[in-house]
């Protein structure tokens, strides 16, 4: 026995989805063909008390655990190989460097439905087809609906489709099932011809000499791995650049991979690529049911899909042909996935391009200051959109000093009048307020109490139309004091602003127009977003209030007027990205404003009208802006001149999470090489308290990527082993994006 | 002098509303109203009649205050004095009403 083992190759390595780092050995399943074995399969384990379904990630012919003591794998659940090498790879590549376990990234890799025990169909479009024992049988003709159901087969060479025989007959699948049970049909999934030629259903659009420029660099480099750094003002034409690009690498006969930050907000981007493209896309989006998101990654993975478009998780979509890879709006922080295994999509992506040889376009009107950095290292390749496609001209942008200004709820004066002016007129104004709710605390005019989370180190934000108060932290909620808890008094009052006064105001101040508030609270509703935005477009609704939902590639051709309503709160925060943020949000909010034919105003209120920051938005100047940014993070040695890891530990009881951060920073002294990276902290976090448990954290810094993940690699082994790191629940984080 | 919940501060005082009475709901739906009392009388003191004139603020909350109250009402109170605030300790005193009687007649 133990002989044919090792000439034969019947152990296989199991990445199961455990926070473990490291594969199990199992004996193949009995009754397998060791031919069969392969890795990228499925398969399903004992795994201690329960059974997990985990991907072969080896087929190997000895193991360093004795034979007597492995187990027998249960049974594979696919027969070809669910994941290729390339995307393997990739989740080896995922694992090392965000030190995350194997069987957990190719569980992030695949849709929770393939991640069940259960076969991967796809069920989607079917033919049926006659079978060699039907082909030469004859039916009796007494059975003449099988006759003619035959007949009709035998006339289509590819089969029917389920479509083709409802016209045909009424209930043909009675019909169908007994011809089946005789062994006469079959039911095959539809094969879709690749060499078809990818149809295009309008002509591209005239480029600029900027587009043009950009397009046949990109077209120069279709062969061969490199990163594009697409810098395009908004309303610069950066789609028609995708598009005519993934044009050719279709015609190619290669699949294109697209993220996008959130489906549900780039609706138009969906639109172009549907009016350019008549072939098979695959979409991955939150609002999918699970057996959709399988559906569709099964079809990009069997390569029907050309085209594969989805926000985060879809950089691990499988392909078998990947042709190019684009990420629109490259520095949006939705990339970066905040819990499980902490990847950031944009940089996968890379690697990816990288790992296929294939070209990425990184897509933004304000690159992230590590992408910007990287293309003066010319380790990009920069491709430059100066102009607005349209005829539109830039807005003119004006800063609203709010120093002794009267206030009315949060509204300048000037600002009054510039929405009275452009509504006036017929035009849209958009008022940005990073804030829902009504306001956000509650405040004892008596003795200053305020509205405390009871589980966090936050207030808790008044819902006026609800009549509660909420944790937007922790989402506990409860109805509005009566009475102070602390003095008694019942003179509590709502402090600050949000959407919901701001609305209340603006419907005040102007009576007779249709005002819409557009944030996560008026948008819950299924669909009611997409209505929202549809009254916003057709211009039914003159003033706009809206949170950062409204920042994203939404068109509004009415609109005018654009606002920023509080600039300051990205100015100064604990967070060294926060200035970047706001800084890009401004620029966002700003391309919203007279896109078509007319031109618009910006207009942003702020108590520092001074500062760098803002004189640099103001005249849309981003390579400065970003040159001041990359200046500062320089002087602090901040990334992107330094590379970050995040430890964070948080637990029920206070102390615990210091104690294990300072049991590793003990751990770590101990390590070769601990002298290149800095550790600072632990400290108790920006917010300490959230949802009933304290948290702490610890930074790693280093000015070079390979100490820093040197240290860790040699480090969580030993953390892992920490008495105290029982009692907390720890996280990992590796280049992190939110320092809270 | 130690706060305790024995401790005295009762205050019955009439007067004129001078003030059109501003009221607002709490988040939780009590509501607050304010108005100016001037009040008018004639007091003794060292054994003569005197002439007493004063203007204070009055707040009433929840269903002390009734609606048919408006500025020019005769009114008596009924209530205790606290700084209006609490937070800055301002010396400013207001009369928090506990009841109120509207008076029917004019002088």
């Amino acid at each position: 026995m133990r002989m044919q083992a090792q000439a034969q190759k019947t152990i296989i390595r199991v990445a199961v989805p455990v926070p473990l780092r490291q594969c199990f050995d199992y004996l193949m399943p009995d009754d397998t063909d060791p031919e069969l074995l392969r890795a990228g399969l499925r398969v399903l384990v004992p795994f201690g008390r329960v059974k997990l379904v985990g991907i072969i990630d080896a087929v190997v012919a000895d193991s360093s655990v004795e034979s007597a003591r492995l187990k027998h794998a249960i049974h594979l659940l696919d027969e070809k190989p669910l994941l290729n090498s390339e995307l393997m790879q990739l989740c080896h590549w995922t694992s090392q460097y965000y030190h995350h376990p194997l069987g957990e990234v190719y569980a992030t890799a695949l849709p929770a439905r393939l991640r069940q025990d259960r076969p991967a169909a796809i069920t989607g479009p079917v033919a049926w087809c006659l079978t060699e024992l039907g082909r030469s049988t004859d039916v009796p003709a007494r059975a003449f609906r099988q006759v003619a159901m035959m007949t009709a087969l035998r006339q289509a060479v590819d089969g029917l489709t389920e479509a083709q025989l409802d016209t045909h007959s009424g209930n043909w699948k009675v019909t169908m099932r007994s011809l089946e049970a005789k062994g006469w049909v079959e039911c095959r999934a539809l094969a879709i011809d690749r060499a078809v030629e990818v149809r295009l259903l309008e002509q591209g659009l005239a480029l600029n000499d900027a587009q043009q420029q950009a397009v046949s660099k990109i077209m120069a480099g279709l062969d061969r791995f490199g990163v594009f750094l697409l810098h395009g003002v908004t309303g610069s034409g950066k789609t028609e650049v995708y598009l005519q690009t993934m044009t050719t690498v279709l015609q190619q006969g290669r699949q294109v991979l697209i993220l996008v930050p959130e489906i549900g907000l780039t609706p138009q981007l969906m639109q172009r690529f549907k009016q350019r493209f008549d072939v098979p896309m695959a979409i991955f989006h939150s609002g999918l049911n699970d057996g959709e998101r399988a559906y569709n990654w099964l079809q990009a993975q069997s390569g029907q899909a050309r085209i594969v478009i989805g926000t985060r998780s879809a950089v691990f979509a499988a392909m078998p042909e990947p042709g190019l890879i684009i990420v629109d709006e490259e520095h949006d922080l939705s990339f970066k996935q905040q819990d499980g295994c902490r990847y950031s999509a944009r940089d996968v992506a890379i690697v990816r391009a990288r790992h296929n040889d294939i070209p990425i376009i990184l897509g933004s009107a304000t690159p992230s200051l590590e992408s910007i950095m990287n293309s003066e290292q010319q380790r990009y390749q920069l491709l430059e959109l100066p102009e607005r496609a349209a005829a539109a001209t830039h807005p003119a942008m004006y800063l609203v000093d709010l120093k002794h200004q009267h206030l009315d709820e949060g509204l300048s004066e000037p600002l009054i009048n510039k929405i009275h002016e452009h509504v006036d007129s017929g035009g849209q104004a958009l008022l940005f307020l990073n804030r829902r709710g009504y306001a956000p605390t509650l405040l004892c005019h008596d003795c200053g109490w305020t509205s405390q989370c009871q589980r966090c180190d936050a207030h808790m934000t008044l819902h006026q139309a609800s009549g509660r108060l909420r944790c937007h932290h922790c989402g506990s909620e409860r109805r509005p004091d009566s009475h102070c808890p602390a003095c008694g008094s019942a003179d509590l009052r709502p402090i600050g602003q949000g959407t919901e006064r701001t609305e209340e105001a603006l419907q005040r101040l102007f009576p007779d127009k249709r005002i819409a508030r557009i944030d996560r609270d008026t948008t819950r509703r299924k669909g009611a977003m997409e209505q929202k935005l549809k009254d916003a477009e057709s211009g039914r609704d003159q003033i706009l209030l809206g949170t950062q939902l409204l920042a994203k590639g939404h068109h509004f051709p009415n609109l005018s007027l654009v606002a920023v309503l509080d600039s300051d709160q990205g100015l100064f925060s604990a967070d060294f990205r926060s200035a970047e943020r706001m800084a890009q949000l401004i620029m966002q909010v700003s391309g919203r404003a007279g896109r078509a034919d007319r031109a618009g105003e910006v207009l942003i209120q702020t108590h520092h009208p001074e500062h760098e920051l803002l004189q640099y938005a103001v005249r849309q100047d981003y390579p400065a802006l970003s040159r001041y940014l990359l200046q500062e993070r320089q002087t602090a040695q901040w990334p992107p001149y330094s590379y970050l890891a995040m430890l964070r530990a948080e637990a029920t009881q206070q102390s615990m999470p210091i104690q294990f951060l300072r049991d590793a920073v003990t751990c770590a002294s101990d390590i070769p090489g601990s002298d290149k990276v800095m550790l600072l902290g632990p400290v108790a976090a920006p917010m300490e308290k959230r949802a009933g448990r304290y948290r702490a954290q610890l930074l790693l810094q280093s000015p070079e990527r390979a100490d820093l993940h040197g240290l860790i690699s040699a480090w969580l082994p030993q953390i892992e082993q920490l008495k105290s790191s029982r009692k907390v629940r720890w996280s990992l984080d590796i280049d992190p994006q939110d320092m809270f | 002098m130690n706060q305790t919940e024995e401790g005295v501060n009762r205050l019955i005082l009439s007067g004129e509303v001078v003030s059109e009475p501003a009221s607002r709901k709490t988040p939780a739906g009590i509501s607050i109203t304010r108005f100016t009392l001037q009040h008018q009388s004639i007091q003794q003191e060292a054994g003569n009649p005197k002439k007493v004139d004063c203007r204070i603020m009055v707040t009433a909350f929840g269903d002390v205050f009734h609606h048919s109250i408006g500025k020019g009402a005769q009114i008596e109170v009924q209530g205790f004095l606290s700084y209006e605030s609490r937070q800055k300790m301002e010396t400013r005193l207001i009369v928090h009403a506990q009841s109120i009687k509207e008076l029917k007649y004019k002088d």
